[in-house]
């Protein structure tokens, strides 16, 4: 019995283990690629996916916010973080690590836009739900993101790789992507609105709509000097009737407003951590950030937007922005696109093409909801008018203060006492780490 | 396989029932005594060799024992002599046993065998358990720290329980990890850090689980050929730990108890509130000729050195019952172990209960099973430190000593979003537990004298659940009102191994054979979730938080399946030859490139044992070595070959999915070969016994998260690109300085291991942590950044040298214009040190007379280089965190105060020159030669020990890191902030640090 047990319990042994030894598993949490859009449900997935990445931890702050703020007279650095001082300070390295995230990042989001456009161009899709007209509103949605992403890109780098295919293959051939000309990026980012402003079939402010897709375009217009179709678009948006200005400022860039045309929602699971950096430590935040002295110079006493965007009291002498707010869960929205930029828009448009009493309307209906007296526009003082309103409306927003400077020719005017010297500071250098690893890019000049 | 297998057991199986087994019976007896003394030795094991047959000398040495017909040899052994065979040539056998000096004859495990050290053809360190036994710090490290030649090892923080680095001749991986495997009994087990919620760098480690008491051994297989049995696993060597086995004989029942104090041995001095605001005002007033208050900082109401608020003097207690024993038939330990650190950071302990069972019982003269078995469970408590702003070590150097600790209404004060460091380490809670198992099971079976089959079963079950909690009275959690956290980590490792074992003399030869299978499957899965928004501080657990703020889950497995042989021949204790060959399956690994093989070949000649050499008296030993062989690395994630798409990409709380990795389908395994040469000797009649190695390795076709182009939308791949090369020298001596009644051995060792980075893609560097930079023709753990040329004292030096930026002032630090062209930017970037030291080693001291035993132990390192972040912080005079004494002491000061050879730069504040970038400046010297343990211990008389009913009584006194010569300015040389990385390293940046230890103990035996 004993040898019985001495030779056959090791084979037992054998049997039991072997049936489970394998060389092949996969993977629970995630799918081939190959396979990843199938259907309605993942189409939508895979377009959701996209939003998720525009909310990514690096964007939601550093991104759409705080560098370009940094970067201009809007805020003033009160962090810690070195890379940070740099945008502070107007003298960006290469190798700052903040704005490699940043760049890396939107260049995710994408890549992310091309999968989708690459998989639903594709076709072939054995579900009903997956109508031409569903894939045509996904297509929109991703490709106003895309142009989005190239908007913000063309803006602080310039001429940078335009990539509109995903990436496959590991070699030297798809990944080392020379520098594109910015003409050809303007020009894919007007297309892709152009489709979206088309194809779109969602509503609402969460997601790309019809009517962001025209805000965009608008937007876009203006930053090239295109002033006639910028005017037709922010005008066209102005007149729908979608939309209105909040009575009460504090009101317009909360969720749900009247003036969301396109904003970046968070929710507890997702938050964000703009409250986090924006207010001071004694109410739980970390004040990375703060307004500048000449932002807050720029309100006058009446200007019943000053105590909406910035709090001079509850922290005696630590003045913080307010537009984001909470700080427990994150839960602040992204205002991308706001109704009364399509005003300020407007008004410069109008301006450059010398309808100055245009001008003068769209401006005064911004300022009488601020409490502001009216003021008379003309070709000497409009720009410099329509430009201080806009800061002053959209104050830590977003990043247009920096780019609305530059197009305009007064960067090293307004900003030069503060550092900036152009040409270099025209653009940020592109990252070391991509220059070091693609041959064929080109560094922006002076870096 | 499995066929094969099966009809190879029938085989077998027929063999062994085939061979009759009708013996007779005679006796024989005798005497056995001390060669050195004459004195009767008790307890000496006699066995009748290849039966079951034996028995164990009593008080006078005597035996006598029946002898079963065929029975002609017998075996006599015992613990720390060399073990004799005789033949039995008469009916009365009297033998005197040689004291085993250098464990020449002992028996060295090697992966699936065992080898007589002096028969050893590889590079194989040995470390006793003994070792362990006193140290009154947690952990396996301080066995091989210092004493194992070639393996350095680090302690990245002062942690209880925390990380450690062990590399064994060097790096040889970029993105795989260097770690060696560790394996128990048999049993690779799980190590690293499973914490899914960073407090900081600093992770757990799974290695803190085994309990140093149980450990009987531990062999470090070094080169290719000992490692080569492990294939794909063995290019970081590995680390083979033997736990206790029962001794036969008398049940043995020990009780261990010790209890030690720790403090940090050092503290950094920082300013106080009133040098503070000075250094302060002087910052604000060089930017913008404003004092302090003119930034809106006003002077705090405190005057606190935090560092006396978080460090505290904490305690170790170990308290072991061990129970051991056998007869010839059966033998077992057991061991109940309590293990307590209350570590010098209050807030941080680790505590560990560890319970054993070995057994191994012989059912007959042919087949003997056993089994291992060890649960532990282990809790940590854990305070965050590091790269943090809510750390405890972090916030006691940085935060300003003019905050007080509590505001007037008794809340924690605070400042600048940093966390109170008191609060810090009192009332933020995180605790990891783990319960986990790790055994095996194994049976033998002879079939014909010298063959046999081993089967063998292990597992490693691991469950490490973390519980955080935050309340509200925290800066980390003021603005989310409490925050809570729970991750769990199941790892269910599983591993079998079936071989076997051919062994047999022809003559003057001897061959050995073992041919085996394994497989091993390992699964992890996570889950995590948190919350915020706690209705009070009273409530703690998940449910009470009113904002859940996500839930994760993630599963990953693998699996491997190995085949193995060894051959070894031995020709008249002479000429030692082995191979050595493993193929290894791995489901890591793309569809082509799952297998992979490792050979490895090995000799030596022991020239001692030459006829020629038999009137040379001087040497008692010398035995000269060559190995090479290929060794592998799949230490990589477990699906990097595919390109997918993953979920939780969520929008609006709704699914959404987003590509996750790019894949590389031609993932392969990294190899290494190495070439080995050594030599070991024992000259002067056994009085001093040493080793010399030489090792060369080439790792190539390194996996490697390159970094491409970002605007593919990925950062990096893997891919096996490049080579990396370790190659070095070992050299260990031990003396015995004197024998007899008063005793004294020393042993030394030193390591040089050089490493270098051959080759990268496309000469591609790759910037990792926070100054290291991986580069061709450097070492892994290489510095980089600017070169300081002392500091600017007037404007006129500043616009006669390359311009930095328009900031720049007298006061500043010149930077070096290193590629002359005027301007210092990247470009003026170089090579500013490594992590890597020149020499490593220890140096070992035992003195012995009459019962009193003095241990002391120096362990150094040199060479190696240390950025120190923590000054680019505390030494940056640029914002509001404090700064260090030295730096307000010897900063350039303008005016009259100005000197011209000060240290350091001025203070100005927001440091427009940027002052603070990676330079030369934060690299410092971090050689050290520490007293790592001394123990000094007295064994009572017996005549005393026996009065007391006991058999033996020792009392000891155990110090660590008593002292410690170094340069380098911080808390500790041996630390490292990235725990657990391979390529981030010798980088200090708030880290917990280590401590010094008084203790004391008594181990008594009944």
């Amino acid at each position: 019995m004993k040898k019985f047990l001495a030779y056959t319990l090791p084979v037992a042994a054998l049997l039991l283990v072997s049936s489970c030894a394998k060389l092949e598993y996969s993977p629970k949490n995630s799918v081939p690629s190959a396979t990843a859009i199938t259907n309605l449900a993942s189409a939508k997935a895979a377009v959701f996916g996209v939003y998720s990445e525009m909310q990514d931890a690096d964007l939601a702050f550093d991104g759409w916010l705080s560098n370009n703020q940094y970067f201009s007279d809007e805020a003033a650095f009160t962090g810690t973080f070195p890379t940070r001082l740099e945008f502070s300070q107007f003298n960006v390295f290469p190798a700052n690590t903040t704005m490699a995230a940043v760049f890396s990042d939107i260049y995710d989001i994408i890549n992310e836009a091309n999968n989708v456009i690459d998989a639903l161009s594709a076709g072939g899709f054995d579900d009903a739900g997956l109508t031409p007209e569903t894939i045509n509103s996904f297509l929109g949605e991703v490709r106003f993101m895309r142009a989005y992403c190239y908007w913000y890109l063309v803006n602080n780098w310039g001429a940078v790789p335009l990539i509109t295919t995903p990436t496959r293959e590991v070699t030297d051939e798809a990944l080392q992507v020379p520098n594109s000309s910015t003409t050809a990026i303007l020009d894919q980012i007007i297309a892709d609105l152009q489709f979206a402003e088309t194809n779109l079939q969602t509503s609402g402010a969460v997601r790309a709509t019809q009517n962001a897709a025209s805000a965009m375009l608008a937007r876009a217009y203006l930053g090239v000097g295109d002033y006639a179709n910028a005017l037709a678009k922010a005008e066209a948006l102005i007149n729908s009737g979608d939309y209105s200005l909040e009575p009460t400022f504090g009101d317009a860039f909360t969720t749900g407003s009247s003036e969301a045309i396109w904003y970046l929602n968070f929710t507890t699971v997702d938050g964000n951590s703009n409250a986090f950096f924006y207010f001071p430590a004694a109410l739980g935040g970390r004040l990375s950030i703060s307004p500048s002295a000449n932002l807050i110079a720029a309100f006058t006493s009446d200007d019943n937007r000053f105590s909406a965007t910035i709090d001079t009291t509850s922290v005696p002498g630590t003045p913080f922005n307010i537009k984001y707010s909470d700080i427990a869960a994150g839960t602040d929205p992204l205002y991308f696109i706001r109704f009364a930029e399509m005003y300020l828009i407007a008004a410069e448009a109008a301006g450059a093409t010398n309808d100055f009493a245009k001008a003068t309307t769209y401006l005064n209906t911004i300022r009488t909801r601020a409490g502001l007296a009216d003021v008379t526009l003309d070709a000497g003082n409009y720009v410099d008018l329509v430009l201080t309103e806009k800061w002053k409306e959209l104050a830590f927003e977003g990043p247009q203060r920096l780019w609305d400077l530059r197009r305009r020719g007064l960067a090293t005017t307004v900003l030069g006492p503060l550092g900036y010297e152009a040409p270099t500071d025209d653009l940020w250098p592109l990252p070391q780490r991509d220059i070091d690893r693609n041959p064929n890019l080109v560094q922006n000049p002076g870096y | 396989m499995l066929s094969l297998m099966k009809r190879l057991f029938l085989f077998l199986a027929v063999l062994g029932f085939a061979l009759p087994a009708v013996w007779a019976q005679r006796t024989v007896s005798g005497t056995v005594t001390d060669a050195a003394n004459g004195q009767p030795v008790e307890g000496v094991a006699v066995i009748v060799k290849g039966t079951t047959s034996g028995m164990f000398t009593d008080a006078s040495g005597g035996y006598n024992l029946q002898v079963p017909e065929g029975g002609n040899v017998l075996v006599f052994s015992y613990v720390g002599y060399v073990t004799v065979e005789l033949e039995i040539s008469g009916s009365r056998i009297n033998v005197s046993l040689e004291e085993d000096a250098f464990q020449l004859e002992e028996v060295v495990v090697t992966g699936f065998g065992a080898s007589k050290r002096k028969d050893l053809t590889g590079s194989v360190s040995s470390v006793s358990g003994d070792v362990l036994v006193d140290v009154p710090d947690v952990g396996i490290q301080n066995a091989l720290q210092g004493r194992a030649a070639g393996v350095q090892v680090t302690k990245n923080s002062g942690t209880p329980g925390g990380g450690i680095d062990v590399r064994v001749r060097g790096s040889t991986s970029i993105s795989a990890s260097n770690q060696p495997l560790f394996v128990v009994d048999g049993v690779p087990i799980i190590d690293g850090s499973f914490s899914q919620n960073e407090v900081g760098n600093a992770g757990t480690n799974a290695l803190a689980d085994i309990n140093p008491n149980d450990i009987e051994s531990i062999e470090v297989l070094k080169d290719a050929s000992t490692a080569a049995i492990y294939g794909s696993r063995g290019a970081n060597g590995v680390v083979l730990i033997t736990t206790k086995k029962g001794a036969r004989g008398s049940t043995k029942v020990t009780l261990s108890s010790s209890y030690g104090v720790q403090e940090a041995w050092k503290k950094v001095p920082m300013l106080n509130a009133d040098q503070y605001y000075e250094l302060l005002d002087s910052a604000a007033f060089a930017r913008f000729g404003v004092l302090a208050d003119g930034l809106g900082i006003a002077k705090g109401t405190g005057d606190v050195f935090w560092q006396d608020e978080i460090f505290r003097q904490g305690n170790v207690t170990d308290n072991t019952l061990a129970i051991s024993g056998g007869n010839i038939k059966t033998s077992f330990y057991s061991s109940l172990t309590y293990h307590n650190n209350n570590g010098i950071v209050t807030g941080s302990d680790y505590q560990r209960i560890s319970g054993r069972l070995n057994i191994e019982h012989t059912v007959s003269d042919r087949f003997k099973f056993g089994m291992n078995m060890n649960y532990v469970t282990s809790d940590a408590g854990r305070v965050q430190n590091d790269n943090n702003i809510y750390g405890a070590v972090s916030t006691s150097i940085l935060l300003p000593p003019d905050i007080p600790i509590f505001n007037e209404d008794g809340t924690y004060a605070s400042g600048y979003g940093l966390e109170n460091p008191v609060a810090a380490t009192t009332i933020y809670q995180n605790n990891a537990v783990t319960n986990r198992i790790i055994g095996n099971w194994y049976g033998e079976y002879e079939f014909l004298p010298g063959l046999s089959l081993r089967a063998s079963l292990g597992v490693d079950n691991l469950n490490f659940r973390e519980e955080i909690y935050e309340p509200a009275a925290l800066v980390s959690a003021r603005g989310s009102n409490g925050f809570g956290f729970v991750g769990q980590t199941v790892n269910a490792r599983w591993v079998t191994d079936y071989t076997i074992n051919y062994n047999k003399d022809f003559g003057k030869s001897n061959l050995s054979a073992v041919a085996g299978f394994g497989m091993q499957e390992n699964k992890i899965e996570q889950i995590s979730a948190q919350v915020t928004d706690y209705p009070t501080s009273s409530f703690t657990t998940l449910d009470a938080g009113a904002s859940v703020q996500g839930a994760s889950a993630n599963y990953t497995i693998d699996g491997l399946t190995s085949y193995f042989g060894n051959l070894r021949y031995n020709f008249d204790e002479r000429y030692i030859v082995q191979l050595t060959f493993r193929a290894d399956g791995s489901s890591r690994f793309g569809e082509g490139n799952k297998f992979g093989y490792f050979p490895a070949a090995s000799a030596a000649w022991r020239i001692s044992s030459e006829s020629f050499m038999q009137n040379v008296t001087f040497f008692n030993d010398l035995k000269l070595r060559a190995s090479w062989g290929v060794t592998g690395n799949n230490n990589i994630g477990n699906f990097s070959a595919l390109q997918l798409y993953g979920g939780g990409a969520n929008y609006l709380d709704q699914p959404g999915i987003s590509p996750t990795q790019l894949g590389n389908p031609n993932l392969r395994w990294e190899e290494t070969s190495q070439t080995n040469i050594g030599l070991d000797f024992t000259i002067l009649n056994n009085r001093i016994y040493g080793n010399f190695d030489y090792f060369s390795k080439l790792t190539t076709d390194v996996l490697l998260n390159r970094p491409i182009p970002t605007t593919s939308g990925f950062v990096s791949v893997l891919e096996n690109i490049g080579s990396v090369s370790n190659t070095g020298f070992e050299f260990q001596i031990n003396t015995r300085n004197f024998v007899g009644a008063f005793s004294w051995e020393t042993g030394f060792n030193i390591s040089q291991i050089r490493n270098e980075v051959v080759e990268l893609y496309n000469d591609d560097p790759i910037d990792v942590g926070f100054a290291n930079r991986i580069a061709e023709g450097q070492s892994i753990g290489s510095f980089y950044g600017y070169v300081t040329d002392g500091i600017f004292q007037s404007q006129e030096e500043i616009t006669n040298s390359a311009f930095q930026v328009s900031g720049t002032r007298p006061g500043d630090i010149k930077f070096k214009d290193l590629n002359g062209d005027n301007v210092i930017n990247d470009a003026d970037r170089d090579y500013i040190g490594s992590a890597q030291p020149d020499f490593v080693g220890g140096l070992t001291n035992r003195l012995e007379w009459n019962g009193f035993v003095l241990d002391f132990f120096l362990q150094y390192s040199y060479g190696n280089e240390i950025f120190n972040n923590n000054t680019v912080f505390s030494e940056g005079m640029n914002s509001v965190f404090n700064q260090t004494q030295r730096i307000y002491d010897e900063r350039w000061q303008a005016g009259s105060n100005a000197h011209n050879d000060a240290r350091f730069p001025r203070a100005v504040w927001g440091d427009p020159n940027n002052n603070r970038r990676d330079s030369d400046r934060f690299v410092e010297d971090g050689s050290y030669i520490r007293l790592k343990t001394v123990t000094f211990s007295y064994t009572l008389p017996s005549a005393v020990t026996n009065a007391l009913g006991l058999s033996n009584i020792r009392i000891y006194y155990a110090g660590q890191n008593l002292l410690t010569f170094t340069n380098y300015s911080w808390f500790d040389p041996e630390v490292n902030t990235f725990d657990g990385s391979n390529t981030s390293l010798g980088t200090d940046f708030l880290t917990y640090p280590q401590a010094r230890i008084h203790s004391g103990g008594i181990n008594l035996t009944f």
